[in-house]
């Protein structure tokens, strides 16, 4: 039984459906229509759903009940929008299923080839793909809905088959990591890799994790008097403008790497082509395990709790 | 003379109103003399610095950043200090990640009474800083 006449029957029964449509290029509320439009399991990924879902539960949790598609790495987004209350998942049943990866052209994206989480996390349903197929209830509120639609079945599930899914993306990811340490590391490197970067911003538009209202980057806060300007140069002598040019991807970076994801979305948006999947994604998880966290997970957000007995040699 | 001045370390500091900020007055009232490099800025909280302007003092061309902060404990606002040594080890572990000198950001605990420490931190910092490259941290 497929994912499609699960969604199919929900929508019957009177769910409302957030799923994506026109083969990924939308995600979109759905409460009838014409289904042939709807493609929860698309061949393009071009905006997070999690950042689509948080514009619509903003402001409050939804009336009715409703079936949210999510990829992991959307789920895992969302989550932490929850989080940072800019979503709500009350009325909300979530549908996850083992993500196989999306294409850029011909290619796998970098995000996607070294997926470390390309399966769901804690959805309330899980569309088994790697190691058998079919539909799995993982919470109570999925086992119900599966039994009240009739879609409740046993899912064999070859666990073998899933760790050799994972090592593979692992053995992609490694390499990611040696590319890393000569692309990112020093100043040298650093401004070279990001020396194409014309401030546009676009990474930071699609991120599905970055929700301020007004981004500091975008603020007043690099509005300087001409005569900073000209005392700056007097002092180096050459002066790059705009100011904040690397300051942007740091300061993004400190501002969300405990929340990243690792999506890859930043490096689709980026107008130059820079290898932004690979600076967002080792750099964070680096940073996340240092708090111990996932995203995604139950844990509280690392920036707003603490232990006392932590990082004693700083202080 | 303006050559000798370039080459003198520039600290950003971030003190603490209720601490940190008392203790550089009380090493002031009390004569005490200290590295002149620090360029004090009041927050009303350590807790209140943001990442970002933990990192922005070097791009602009400073050679360190010190943040001082009430002991574990005794945070004003009950638990800003704790927030900010994660955020502190945030910063820090972004830099170390990219290969940049994360010693140059230092945390420290100095309460109101303690001026003598604040005046040792401060002149201990500049001395650090004084043997590492100027004006490199992001030029």
């Amino acid at each position: 039984m497929s994912l499609e006449a699960l969604l199919q029957k929900a929508l019957e029964e009177g769910y409302l459906l957030f799923t994506p449509i026109d083969n990924g290029k939308n995600n979109a509320l759905v409460a009838r229509g014409d289904s042939a439009k709807i493609t929860p399991i698309p061949e393009s990924f071009n905006y997070s759903a999690a950042k689509a879902f948080s514009k619509i539960t903003r402001l409050g949790k939804l009336g009715n009940k409703a079936l949210v598609v999510l990829k992991p790495c959307e789920e895992r987004a969302l989550r932490e929008l929850v989080k940072l209350k800019q979503a709500d998942l009350e009325n909300v049943i979530t549908v996850g299923y083992d993500c196989l990866g999306f294409k850029n052209g011909e290619e796998m994206r970098p995000a996607c080839s070294t997926c470390s989480y390309p399966f769901p996390l804690s959805t309330d349903i899980a569309y088994i793909r790697v190691g058998g197929e079919g539909i799995k209830a993982n919470t109570d509120s999925g086992k119900t809905l599966l039994t009240e639609l009739g879609f409740l079945k046993d899912v064999k599930i070859d666990e073998k088959a899933r760790e050799k899914f994972l090592e593979e993306k692992w053995k992609n990811r490694k390499k990611m990591e040696d590319e890393f340490k000569g692309q990112f590391n020093g100043y040298e490197t650093l401004s070279e890799s990001l020396e194409d970067c014309m401030n546009c911003h676009n990474c930071m538009a699609v991120c599905p994790v970055c929700y301020c209202q007004e981004c500091y980057f975008d603020s007043k806060a690099f509005d300087y008097e001409p005569y900073r300007y000209e005392k700056a140069v007097e002092k180096r002598g050459v002066l790059s403008v705009p100011r904040d040019k690397f300051l942007f991807h740091l300061g993004r970076l400190a501002h969300m790497s405990t929340l990243c994801v690792g999506c890859g979305l930043c490096e689709d948006a980026c107008p130059k082509d820079i290898e932004l999947t690979k600076l967002f994604k080792i750099v964070s998880e680096r940073v996340q395990k240092q708090f111990d966290y996932l995203p995604g997970s139950d844990k509280e957000l690392p920036l707003s709790t603490y232990r006392e007995d932590e990082f004693t040699d700083l202080g | 003379m303006k050559e000798k001045e370039e080459k003198e370390p520039v600290i950003i500091a971030f003190i603490c109103n209720w601490c940190a900020s008392a203790a550089a007055d009380l090493a002031g009232t009390s004569r005490m003399q200290y590295a002149s490099n620090i360029r004090p800025i009041r927050v009303m909280c350590s807790g209140s610095i943001d990442t970002s302007y933990m990192l922005k003092p070097f791009l602009d061309g400073a050679d360190g950043v010190f943040i001082g902060g009430c002991h574990p404990g005794d945070c004003h606002y009950i638990d800003g200090n704790y927030k900010a040594r994660r955020k502190v080890e945030e910063v820090k572990e972004i830099l170390r990640s990219l290969g940049l000198d994360d010693e140059r950001i230092r945390l420290r605990w100095i309460s109101a009474s303690e001026g003598k420490k604040f005046a040792d931190e401060v002149n201990a910092f500049a001395e650090e800083l004084k043997s590492k490259e100027r004006g490199r941290a992001m030029p």
